[in-house]
Parts: C-alpha cells; sequence; structure tokens
C-alpha cells in the first residue's frame, strides 16, 4: 500500500486560497471510505460530505506479465471542524472487501475500501473511497499489424542529452514492453526520433519531418522549453497534440489551455511555488528555524522564474527562511569559482542547486571545493540523481539533497522503478537509467492509455480528445493521478525530497510521501 | 586585499593562457587563424575524461595518470603532424581564407568526431588530492589545485617563450613568420616549420583541455569556453607569445570584477568589450606588430 500523506500547512490560515489548496490535497492524496462523521477527537460540528466518481487506469508489468488496471471509484469527502487539534499526515486505512477472477479471461476484479483521516488544525478531513478495481493481463504476445507511430523530438547529441535523451529511452522501452504484450488494439507502437539538441530550427525541421512526412499520430518530447514554441506552431498546423516532458513557461500552458498542448513537465512558476511547500518539510528537522537559502541557475530567460519567484514567495510563506545569494553563470562557462564565490562567501544555510546537469554539478563541485559545507539541494527535474551521484563521488555525498515530482530510480522499493529498471535491461538503454527515464516511462502510459481509450479508428483529432479525458494512476511514478481536463492540461503535481546516503552511495527519501501540488493554485496567479 | 580575489584572478587567467597559445603558435608560424583549435582542446578533454583512471585506491593509479599524461602528450604530437601534412599542407601556396576555412571545418569535425563518440556526455576528471591546500588564517584556505592553472599556464607560456627566443627551432619559425620566401630561399624547410608549429598547438591544446577538466566539467560547452582563448589571443596580439599573459591577466581581471561587484551576466561581454577598446586604440593587439596585422 502507498502511503499518503497531506502538505506541510506551511501556508494553512494564511489566506483563504491556501486552505483550498490543502481541501486539495486531501482530496487528491487521501482515497478513502465515505464516512459522514468527524473521527478526530475535538470535532463538534456536523461534518459536510462531497461525493463523487473517479476513474483512473493505470498499467502494472510484472516479472512475466503485463497488466492494465481500471478503477472505478464513489469518493466521499468530509470535513469536520476541530478545536484543540494538532495538524498531522493521513493515516490511510484500506481493506480488500472481494477478489474474484474470471478463469477464461484471466481479469480480476476486487471490490477494495480505503479511508484517510486528516487532522488539520482546526478541522479534520475525512476521505473514504469504494473502489471496484478491474485488471486484465494484456496479451502474452507479440503485436502485429501496421504500427502505430509517435513522433519524439529530444536532444540526443549535445550539453543536456543527459536530461531529455533519458525520457525519449523511458518511453521506448514501455512500448517496447507493452508491444511484446499485444500494443495497443493488437498493433505495435512505434516511435519516431528526431534529434533537435537545444536548437529551435533543427526541432521546427524534425517536427515538420515527424508530422508531415512521417505522418506520426502525435508528437512527444522536447527540450529547452524556449526552444518550442515555434514547434507548437508546426503542431498547430498539422492539428496533431503534442505532450511535453518537462519545463514550461506559462504562456504555454495557461489556464484556457492550447487544444493541442499537453504536459507531464513543470510550468516553472508552479514548480517554484510548490517548492515554498516542499523546503520546510525537506530541511524542517535540521533547520527547524529556517534560515537563508542562495539559488544558482545557469544564464537563461527562466532565471527569474526559477530562482528570484522562489525565494520570493518562500520568504512571504515563510518567514524565518530568508532569500540569500542568487548567482547566475553564463553557459560557456570556465570555471565556476568566482561565480559560485559570493554564495560561499555568504555562507548560506542551504544551497538550491538548479541548472542543467553540467552547471548544477559542476557549481556544486566548485562550492565544496571552496569550502562551503552545508546543504546543497539540486532539482532532480533538471539534474537527474545519477549526475548527483557524480558530485558525490567527487567531493563527498555529505548534506546533498534532492526536490523531484519523480520518483528517484534509487528507490528501489518502489514496483514501478523495479519495473523500469527490469525493462531497461531487457531492451536496453544507452544512458543508465534515472527519474528522467521514469519520466519518460509515466509519458509512454499516458500514450498508451490515451490511444487505448481512442479505439481502433483514432486520429490526431480523436487522440486529442482522449488526451484531455486523461485520469492515469501513477503513483509510484509520480506520487499520485495524472489527470488531464478541457481547462486543464498540466494537472496536479506531487513533490517529495531525497537525501544522500554516503553508506548506500545512492538517494534516499528525506520526505516519506508525497506533498500536493495543484498549479491552479499558484501562490501569485500567472497573469 | 582580498585574497580569493587574487586566486580567481590567477586562475582564470591561467586557463586563458593556455586557451591562447594554440592560437598564437599557429598564426606566427604560417599568419593562419587556427579555429580548430577549441574542437582539440575539447577532444583531449574528452579522451582524459574517458583514460584517466576514475579511483584511486589501487596504488599505482598515481603512475597511471603520468604515463597517461605522457602519452596524451605524444598522442597530441602524432595528431599534429598528422594535421598538418595531410589536411594544411597540400594547401600550401593558396589563399590564407581556405586555410582558415580548413581549420574551421577540422573544428566542425572534431565537433561531430565527439558527438558521435560521447553524444551528450559530461563528467569530472576525478583526480586524488583535489581538496589538500594550505590554510592562510582561519577562515582562508587555498587549494593547491586552484593554483593548478596559472602555474601549468605560466610554465607552457615561459617554455615557448624561452623556445622562440633561444633555440634555433624557434628563431627558424621567427624568420618563417618574418618572410617565408626568403627564409626558403636561406635553406629553412617551411614544411618542418609548419609540422613542428601544429605539434606545439596540439600538445597545448591536449595540456589546455586537462587542465580545464581539472577544473570544471567537461562537456562540449568547452569549445565555446576556449574561444574567449581566441579573444585573449588577438587582445594580447596575433603574433606576440608575450602579449598573452598580459592580455589574460587583463581579461580575467575584468571578468572576475564585473561577476564580483557589477554583474555576473555581463562578465560574458567582458572579454569582447575589451576586444573592442583595444581594437580601437591599437588594431594590432598589445603586443602585435603593425606589419603583421597588414599583412593578413
Amino acid at each position: 500500500m502507498i502511503n499518503h500523506y497531506s502538505s506541510s500547512g506551511l501556508m494553512r490560515g494564511r489566506h483563504k486560497s491556501r486552505g483550498k489548496v490543502a481541501v486539495g490535497i486531501a482530496v487528491s492524496l487521501a482515497i478513502a471510505l465515505s464516512s459522514s462523521m468527524a473521527l478526530a477527537s475535538g470535532s463538534n460540528s456536523k461534518p459536510s460530505a462531497k461525493t463523487k466518481i473517479e476513474k483512473t487506469s493505470k498499467y502494472i508489468m510484472g516479472p512475466k506479465d503485463f497488466y492494465l488496471v481500471t478503477s472505478t471509484a464513489q469518493v466521499t469527502t468530509s470535513e469536520a471542524k476541530a478545536t484543540n487539534q494538532k495538524a498531522a499526515n493521513a493515516v490511510v486505512t484500506q481493506k480488500v472487501l472481494s477478489t474474484s477472477t474470471d478463469k477464461s479471461t484471466k481479469v480480476i476484479t476486487s471490490k477494495i475500501s480505503e479511508k484517510s483521516v486528516t487532522k488539520k488544525v482546526d478541522k479534520t478531513v475525512t476521505v473514504t473511497k469504494e473502489i471496484v478495481e478491474v485488471k486484465t493481463p494484456l496479451p502474452a504476445k507479440k503485436a502485429t499489424g501496421a504500427p502505430i507511430s509517435i513522433g519524439w523530438i529530444t536532444d540526443a547529441s549535445s550539453i543536456t542529452k543527459s536530461t531529455y535523451y533519458p525520457e525519449y529511452e523511458g518511453a521506448k522501452i514501455f512500448f517496447q514492453a507493452l508491444n511484446d504484450h499485444g500494443g495497443i488494439n493488437g498493433r505495435p507502437v512505434e516511435i519516431l526520433v528526431e534529434d533537435m539538441k537545444i536548437d529551435q530550427q533543427l526541432a521546427v525541421t524534425a517536427a515538420n519531418k515527424l508530422l508531415n512526412e512521417k505522418n506520426v499520430i502525435m508528437l512527444a518530447g522536447g527540450t529547452l522549453e524556449g526552444r518550442l514554441p515555434a514547434v507548437f506552431t508546426v503542431v498547430r498546423a498539422a492539428g496533431a497534440p503534442f505532450l511535453t516532458g518537462h519545463s514550461a513557461r506559462p504562456d504555454m500552458f495557461p489556464s484556457n489551455p492550447d487544444p493541442l498542448l499537453f504536459t507531464v513537465g513543470n510550468v516553472f512558476e508552479a514548480m517554484s511555488d510548490a517548492r515554498v511547500q516542499l523546503w520546510p518539510q525537506l530541511f524542517g528537522k535540521d533547520f527547524p528555524n529556517g534560515g537563508t537559502s542562495a539559488c544558482y541557475i545557469h544564464e537563461a530567460p527562466a532565471a527569474v522564474a526559477v530562482c528570484n519567484r522562489w525565494l520570493e514567495q518562500l520568504q512571504k510563506a515563510s518567514p524565518q527562511w530568508k532569500s540569500g545569494v542568487i548567482a547566475k553563470a553564463p553557459l560557456s562557462t570556465a570555471d565556476f569559482t568566482s561565480f559560485i564565490r559570493p554564495i560561499v562567501n555568504s555562507n548560506p544555510t542551504v544551497f538550491f542547486d538548479i541548472s542543467i546537469a553540467s552547471h548544477a554539478i559542476g557549481t556544486a563541485v566548485a562550492a565544496r571545493n571552496l569550502g562551503y559545507k552545508g546543504p546543497i539541494a539540486f532539482s532532480m527535474t533538471a539534474t537527474p540523481e545519477t549526475d548527483i551521484r557524480i558530485v558525490a563521488n567527487q567531493v563527498g555525498g555529505d548534506k546533498l539533497y534532492a526536490v523531484t515530482n519523480i520518483t528517484s530510480i534509487y528507490d528501489y522499493n518502489v514496483p514501478e522503478v523495479k519495473q523500469v529498471v527490469a525493462a531497461a535491461t531487457k531492451y536496453g538503454v544507452t544512458i543508465p537509467a534515472s527519474s528522467a527515464t521514469m519520466n519518460g516511462w509515466l509519458m509512454g502510459m499516458t500514450i498508451a492509455d490515451s490511444l487505448n481509450r481512442c479505439g481502433a479508428t483514432c486520429d490526431r483529432a480523436k487522440l486529442r480528445n482522449s488526451l484531455e479525458k486523461l485520469s492515469l494512476d501513477v503513483t509510484g511514478i509520480f506520487g499520485g493521478v495524472l489527470a488531464y481536463s478541457p481547462t486543464d492540461h498540466v494537472g496536479k503535481r506531487y513533490w517529495t525530497g531525497y537525501k544522500w546516503d554516503n553508506a548506500q552511495n545512492l538517494l534516499v527519501r528525506a520526505i516519506p510521501g508525497w506533498i500536493v501540488f495543484n498549479p491552479e493554485d499558484l501562490l501569485i496567479p500567472i497573469k | 586585499m582580498d585574497i580569493f580575489l587574487i586566486v580567481d584572478i590567477l586562475k582564470l587567467a591561467g586557463m586563458y593562457i593556455l586557451m591562447s597559445l594554440g592560437f598564437v603558435v599557429i598564426y606566427k608560424a604560417s599568419h593562419v587563424l587556427n579555429l580548430a583549435q577549441p574542437g582539440l582542446v575539447m577532444l583531449a578533454s574528452f579522451i582524459g575524461l574517458q583514460v584517466l583512471p576514475q579511483n584511486f585506491e589501487n596504488p599505482t593509479s598515481m603512475g597511471k595518470i603520468l604515463i597517461t599524461l605522457a602519452l596524451m602528450i605524444v598522442g597530441g604530437i602524432i595528431l599534429g603532424l598528422v594535421v598538418y601534412r595531410y589536411f594544411i599542407q597540400p594547401l600550401s601556396g593558396t589563399s590564407r581564407i581556405s586555410i582558415v576555412l580548413m581549420t574551421l571545418a577540422a573544428l566542425f569535425l572534431l565537433e561531430a568526431v565527439v558527438d558521435l563518440i560521447w553524444p551528450g556526455d559530461s563528467g569530472f576528471m576525478a583526480l586524488p588530492g583535489t581538496t589538500i591546500g594550505f590554510q592562510i588564517n582561519e577562515t582562508t584556505y587555498i587549494r593547491l589545485f586552484d593554483l593548478l592553472p596559472p602555474v601549468v599556464g605560466l610554465v607552457v607560456w615561459l617554455a615557448l617563450v624561452l623556445f622562440y627566443r633561444l633555440s634555433r627551432q624557434g628563431m627558424r619559425v621567427q624568420a618563417v613568420a618574418e618572410n617565408s620566401s626568403l627564409a626558403a630561399r636561406r635553406g629553412i624547410n617551411i614544411n618542418h616549420i609548419g609540422a613542428v608549429s601544429w605539434a606545439i598547438a596540439v600538445v597545448v591544446g591536449v595540456i589546455a583541455g586537462m587542465t580545464i577538466g581539472t577544473q570544471s566539467v567537461v562537456s562540449t560547452l568547452i569549445v565555446g569556453t576556449a574561444l574567449k582563448g581566441f579573444t585573449v589571443a588577438l587582445v594580447g596580439g596575433l603574433d606576440s607569445i608575450e602579449g598573452i599573459v598580459p592580455a589574460a591577466l587583463l581579461i580575467a581581471a575584468l571578468e572576475v570584477a564585473t561577476v564580483r561587484w557589477i554583474d555576473q551576466q555581463w562578465s560574458e561581454a567582458v572579454p569582447f568589450i575589451v576586444l573592442l577598446v583595444v581594437l580601437m586604440i591599437k588594431p594590432w593587439g598589445l603586443f602585435g606588430r603593425i606589419e603583421e596585422l597588414e599583412r593578413v
């Protein structure tokens, strides 16, 4: 069973919108059976209850079998006011009520009940859920027939390859595994990949080739967000959906979304705001009274969104944390010493090192060489754990942290990690599997699920509609459900944190669960 | 005076010296801009990353490092001779622009080779003793590795200055640079001088690549970094080995000062602002000869 935890309650009570975040947290993370009574001690009023139906699907790959699991749940959320209560993480209890197997189809149907109780400062939120889960084994035979072609653009040969190429490889091995189990409606899915490096013109050429010559049904991947708007133009002209895998700007995914653009990545501002909630939890034990946060980002237009916004909001939301030095170096920097020196001289309580991998590891090593002994935190969305290991091996792994919205590949006990590692071993990857590979695997599932629901006569327009109805349970990889709607092509994000363990030479969880963040609840709405 | 300011300037200047030497050595011998130099630096750093031992628990590792470095320098000499013999020498007698374009083509070729063999790779040259240094006072600790670039840069630069001033071969290079036709008539083997110069340039590129690799991440970004060496060479004077050190110190000092007191992002523009100013005042560079520029 996966444990779910609510957010820190960091901003609770400050603004009404923050309360909305908290409710969202409970609804999303805690899944449980309906209960109309307040369970927490200290409750003193009748609870109000809301009920809705949630449908999700997920893929489970075992050592031999591959299952498509669809779940229908009746979710009831109730809140009861409480007094004299300390905030606490959700306590989730799950019970399997019954399981039956159809001998001819081997379809397993389970009825499950879950109940989650989350104690807030002034209320108790109880979420209950009655789940009917149908586990359908995919056929153990290779898919045949005309392949369904997906176009993929990525950096296959330049400086951001270690960030973006594993996404392609993650999707590739997912579809190889899926194709060995019947593919989509018996048809194999092939990924046609083109190298765009971090070059806008190359990206446009690649997108044109894939969409107009190869006639792929959709486009996926991408590299630096600044290179993608020109690709969007090509995508719109072709009427094909585009699933991006990484960072994005607010104008790419506004609240009234472009019909064809979807992402499993992060909008910079939303990512920064999510970290505001994450930060105190990551360092809570070590620095309960807060401190000063310094930040490094390579020279880029997104630098303001990534460092400045985050530090400003962190200080507002959590006054015990002060904004420290922000360092930025040009991409062609030979030596980071003089850039990192101001950070080291200011001796921040923590140093958040967020950049492309080559810069992030270069600045971290420079900081340690200059004598900085405090915690260094990376963003695994930009610096995969395999690159963090390079830093640990170069200057030692003491006080190295990472924040992420994708599970680390070192989290060996998570079933989905085992699946990805097994597939990477079986089908082969050129870059050691990391959270970036997991992100690609997630993209593969997103595409497969949309294709599956799209049906046998799927085309670009139908696939777009199908993507918009996505509700995919990817808890093991992603922390929760990835869902899109006509007004939201981004969905919720779930964040967690890791800390480097020298003894094991890998990252281990610093935050045991996931903190949910809804991009709609940006601290400062995007204009 | 902040001692770290001096250390940072010396460190950056040391790298700039190593990155600019290859440009000047070739220009001095043939009046050709060697645009392949950044590619050679990048190739050397990737080879170093590939072949140097990654851990030092084995006591023989230090020996392996030294042998590897020696082999890379020998490899650099051979590569320089091959490049000259098969790519540059056949263009003798053609316009200089043809040779410059050949070096540009070589740069693209080297980038393609690195992309092919190490696509998207990056990493550190793991060397022992990176934390060894000396404590100056309670708060000041200087790593020996931070002094490596200025020491190596100065040693290589000094060796080349002495080579050109004192050795017979060096004087022949100067003679060819003065007037290649006259030098040939006096019995100097022009091709021999060219080959020696290219061998020196590649070896300097190897040393630059290895030194950068000890200080920062090895990646294809090194090409952009090494191109700054061209700016340093232009500021010092393209035909002047002696001009490299003051030019490197000037640019490094202004760059570090900009990072520290003005704006970190402006530091990228500093070498080019210095270049513009110097070229406006002394178009032949700080120590370059007027007639040399007029021949280009």
